[in-house]
């Protein structure tokens, strides 16, 4: 292939174009290194706390090591949300995603090719972090020998939290292409990951219902525990949506 | 900054003058047809049936006042706006369905429109990456427009000046058929606009189809071959450059004389409109240099000058829009 030797922008030169795009851009190097901090600090706060034998009492190592990681992925998912939001909010901020149009117009292909982006690195990175943070806790639980969980199970755990992040990934991502917005995208994400459910246990307790269940991150903590949950339709429902609109909009409006 | 190097494929030579048929040393047989496009803001109709043809080798001007819909054209050729009606079809096709349309026309539409946080080398290197373009051709552009030594500093540290060069080279890396360039020379210093001047010419003459908008009417005179005139949302002309010139300016002779006001007179009586300066130049609109100076020797008057003033673009394209603008009031065009 020459210099000049021109192709069609296919999913995956779309998805090495959108590669390179995000790690060319400071702030996702700023979102990692404060996942690396906020996966390990959360971790280590959370194995200080059961290093001490009244909080461990009557703990198996299990649910210790759970619990750890839980503390680890409740942080680093902060840091995944402002990742996947710049991702896409940052062309909008500053009109460079009428260059990236002009260069791929199937919009809809271009913004698969970025949730693919956004999914792997989200992925990697909280299977990177909370694995380094479960790392550094591990010899704070050994002082009340909260050891010894099988590596298997070890391995299920930290895929229920990376599956999770991952999920909060896609709906920031999904948040950000309906309102197209920075600003909007991790405000409303970070409204529906943590304040939406505070306020749905009040109501909870004035109406007597199960509105906890129909949160995001109920739902999807459920899913991640067991695939075929009566909360899928809850986490497709909480993701699906505000991709469709996004999607309408990006097709039908003007850039 | 480097002074910028030459296209690779190009010949370095400067201006050929007007409609000048070079050799095309590459053949692009692609038309791009605008057909009627209209684009409606609520009931404001920003863009109103607009249809030209773009033709390889040529450098067509795109010019309008502000508002006249120039921009909104060029972004609804490149799907980036939905027109209300109305189509752009390049090589039969509309640009959405284009299978490499980095390859078929290359746009430089809005020079803010780039990540300030990235060098203009990942800039160039992520856009060729879409199209399986080699990261060394971004490297070749950037040599060729002067960017190699600011290559890799954050696109936030461009003069605007910069920016064009970085959005030329951007349009330029799928080597396109055709080329839309709104405003490229703003913000460009004098050495700048002489250079891009020859680098439209050179592109032209290997054939590429080029659409070029300014508000600079002097540069489009000396750059374009054809000029497409905009004025509230139509296309009010869409002819060659001397012709467009020739048919709308008004002629004006300039003559100096020793008896300024008699020659005032006679003009006068001859309905001609005349204007006197205080150096006894006299401005004559309505009759030729040739009737000036038949009449000024029959009444024994004498000439020290009598030349007519050629007619600039600028002339004629404020005659074209009064003369719409009129219309559109109920009088009728002259």
């Amino acid at each position: 292939m020459n210099a000049l030797t021109a192709v069609h922008p296919s999913l995956s030169r779309l998805f090495s174009a959108e590669w390179l795009k995000l790690r060319t851009m400071r702030s996702s190097w700023i979102c990692a290194v404060a996942a690396v901090v906020a996966a390990i600090g959360g971790a280590v706060v959370q194995g200080l706390g059961y290093a001490g034998p009244e909080l461990a009492e009557g703990l198996t190592a299990r649910e210790a090591a759970a619990d750890v990681l839980s503390s680890s992925s409740a942080v680093l998912q902060i840091a995944i949300i402002a990742l996947a939001v710049l991702a896409l909010g940052s062309e909008y901020t500053g009109g460079a995603i009428r260059v990236t149009f002009v260069a791929a117009p199937r919009r809809l292909r271009l913004m698969a090719a970025k949730a693919l982006v956004v999914a792997v690195v989200s992925t990697i990175l909280s299977a990177l972090t909370l694995g380094l943070g479960l790392a550094a806790a591990l010899p704070l639980l050994s002082r009340t020998s909260l050891t010894g969980v099988p590596f298997g199970t070890m391995l299920a755990l930290l895929g229920v939290e990376i599956g999770y992040c991952l999920l909060v990934a896609l709906l920031a991502f999904a948040v950000t292409l309906a309102v197209r917005s920075t600003a909007g995208g991790i405000s409303l994400t970070l409204g529906v990951v943590l304040l939406l459910r505070v306020v749905v246990v009040v109501l909870d307790v004035g109406t007597k219902a199960d509105l906890t269940s129909l949160t995001f991150p109920v739902a999807a903590m459920r899913v991640m525990t067991d695939p075929l949950s009566p909360a899928l339709p809850v986490v497709v429902a909480w993701v699906a949506i505000p991709a469709v609109l996004g999607s309408l909009t990006l097709v039908r409006r003007d850039a | 900054m480097k002074p910028p190097g030459w296209y690779r494929g190009t010949t370095a030579e400067g201006h050929r003058g007007r409609m000048g048929a070079g050799p095309a040393v590459r053949s692009v047989a692609d038309v791009i047809e605008v057909q009627e496009l209209t684009k409606r803001y609520g009931v404001v109709a920003a863009v109103q049936d607009v249809s030209f043809r773009l033709e390889p080798g040529v450098v067509h001007g795109f010019i309008g006042p502000n508002g006249a819909g120039k921009s909104t054209t060029m972004r609804m050729m490149v799907g980036l706006d939905r027109p209300a009606s109305g189509r752009c079809l390049i090589d039969g096709r509309p640009y959405r369905e284009l299978d490499a349309p980095m390859r078929k026309l290359g746009a430089l539409l809005d020079v803010q429109a780039i990540h300030p946080g990235r060098s203009g080398r990942n800039h160039l290197r992520i856009l060729a990456r879409t199209h399986g373009i080699a990261a060394r051709r971004a490297d070749e552009l950037l040599e060729m427009v002067g960017l190699a030594d600011a290559a890799d500093r954050r696109v936030r540290g461009y003069s605007l000046g910069m920016r064009q060069r970085l959005g030329l080279a951007a349009a330029l890396l799928g080597d396109p058929a055709a080329l839309l360039l709104d405003e490229p020379a703003n913000g460009m210093d004098p050495d700048g606009i002489i250079w891009i001047r020859s680098l439209l010419r050179s592109l032209a003459r290997e054939g590429r189809a080029i659409l070029v908008s300014s508000h600079l009417m002097g540069e489009l005179a000396q750059t374009a071959d054809r000029l497409i005139v905009l004025g509230r949302g139509r296309v009010l002309a869409d002819a060659p450059v001397v012709e467009l010139i020739s048919r709308n300016a008004t002629r004006t002779v300039r003559t100096r004389t020793d008896r300024p006001g008699t020659l005032e007179k006679l003009l006068r009586e001859h309905d001609a409109a005349v204007a006197l300066h205080p150096g006894g130049t006299l401005e004559v609109i309505g009759m030729t240099a040739d009737d000036v100076a038949v009449l000024a020797h029959r009444n024994g008057i004498l000439l020290y000058e009598n030349v007519t003033v050629p007619a600039s673009l600028e002339d004629a394209y404020l005659a074209l829009t009064q003369n719409h603008a009129r219309h559109l009031a109920g009088g009728s065009p002259q």
